[in-house]
């Protein structure tokens, strides 16, 4: 099994430095501006990896689905969806909005070796599906491109670095993995979920 | 008689999350690997134990009919599942339609999304899905009394496979009599 750790990305530190640096000024005596509160959001979304803009939908229920995120959202934000079981969704579609902290996890997270229990949340559809599926959340403005039966690649506008999904059943779950792309092309491993899917089912991952 | 498909099923046959469940050759195993755990100071959570096979057979004809279009009428029959999967119009007539109808709503009520298998060795009571935590550099017993400090998870599979208790890599909560 892959394991991934989160580490801090060069876009964070470059934000963190130019908040630093525009905070310095105003002790300096350069009078202080007033950020608006949507540029602060933007500071902050743009010092995030890209890949914190994916997470995991478990709508298996639709009148209460779960998810994880990279990152939490401030409450209440919609998120949209991208369905990952059968049929499959050919573009996000509106919306899901988290709610508070589940009180028992399904859903396992890898750290390192071991797969705990991830940070998972209720959450509430704005308009409920009529049938329940497995899917990813994403930030909007998000372009998928489904490369193959068990791999989405996902990208924005407002960023470079592309985000590699590959999913896949094992023996009763799903596997879902989310990588990041660096300026050299290469993929970086930032997440791996696992959702239990209650039944054994046709495994399809590929051997490890 | 026999009850019609439908929701009213899905709550009949649960999910045991108890390892008197288990088959007993398999429950001495697990059972003793759990207490070498739990007195070494790690934590165990378990989700599940037997999954009855009458249960599986429910779940597995369901997503046929209401996803694969399976004739209710060539479903065979289990002893101990009274189930009516054919439904019929107030003439007698067969109404395929609310076979499907009913076997969707069971479908949504077990939040089948992948086609279940009818057999595994979770309907075999050979396996068992648990949650160990709180372990990493914990000295535990194996099965012949030796205490070992385990550090990974590859030792805490060894571990395991001393008590009988074997891991399926794969799928992370997953321990079985054989790996399966």
């Amino acid at each position: 099994m892959a394991t991934e750790r989160r580490t801090p990305r060069r876009p964070a530190v470059l934000a963190l430095v130019g908040l630093l640096f525009s905070g310095m000024a105003a002790h300096a005596g350069t009078p202080p501006t007033a950020q608006p509160a949507g540029q602060t959001a933007q500071v902050a979304q743009a010092a995030q990896a890209v890949s914190s803009r994916v997470g995991l939908l478990d709508a298996r229920r639709p009148d209460a689905p779960r998810l994880v995120m990279a990152t939490p959202q401030p409450d209440g934000e919609p998120q949209h969806y991208l369905r990952l079981s059968p049929p499959m969704g050919k573009k996000p579609e509106c919306c899901v909005q988290p709610g508070v902290a589940a009180q028992e996890a399904s859903i396992l997270q890898y750290r390192g070796e071991d797969a705990v229990p991830a940070d998972e949340r209720e959450a509430q559809f704005q308009k409920a599906p009529e049938e329940g599926f497995v899917g990813l959340l994403l930030q909007k403005n998000a372009v998928v491109t489904r490369t193959t039966a068990h791999r989405i690649v996902l990208r924005w506008p407002d960023r470079k670095a592309r985000v590699r999904v590959d999913h896949c059943l094992s023996s009763e779950g799903m596997h879902v993995k989310i990588a990041e792309s660096g300026a050299k092309g290469q993929w970086t491993p930032k997440a791996h979920y696992y959702l239990p899917l209650g039944s054994d089912v046709a495994a399809d991952c590929p051997p490890s | 008689m026999a009850d019609s498909s439908g929701s009213v099923w899905v709550a009949r046959f649960p999910t045991s999350n108890q390892t008197s469940d288990l088959i007993a050759s398999f429950r001495t195993k697990v059972e003793s690997f759990i207490a070498a755990l739990q007195a070494g100071g790690a934590s165990v959570s378990i989700s599940a134990t037997l999954r009855p096979p009458k249960r599986a057979y429910l779940m597995h004809y369901a997503w046929r009919i209401a996803r694969e279009n399976l004739d209710a009428a060539t479903v065979p029959a289990m002893a101990g599942v009274d189930i009516e999967w054919v439904h019929r119009g107030a003439t007698g007539a067969v109404n395929a339609g609310a076979a499907r109808v009913a076997a969707n709503q069971m479908v949504a009520g077990y939040s089948i999304v992948y086609a279940p298998a009818l057999t595994s060795r979770h309907s075999e009571g050979r396996a068992i899905d648990m949650t160990i935590t709180n372990y990493s550099g914990k000295a535990f017993n194996n099965a012949t009394g030796t205490s070992t400090t385990v550090n990974t998870a590859a030792q805490l599979h060894a571990l395991g496979a001393t008590y009988g208790v074997y891991k399926l890599v794969s799928d992370p909560p997953h321990w079985s009599d054989d790996g399966h």
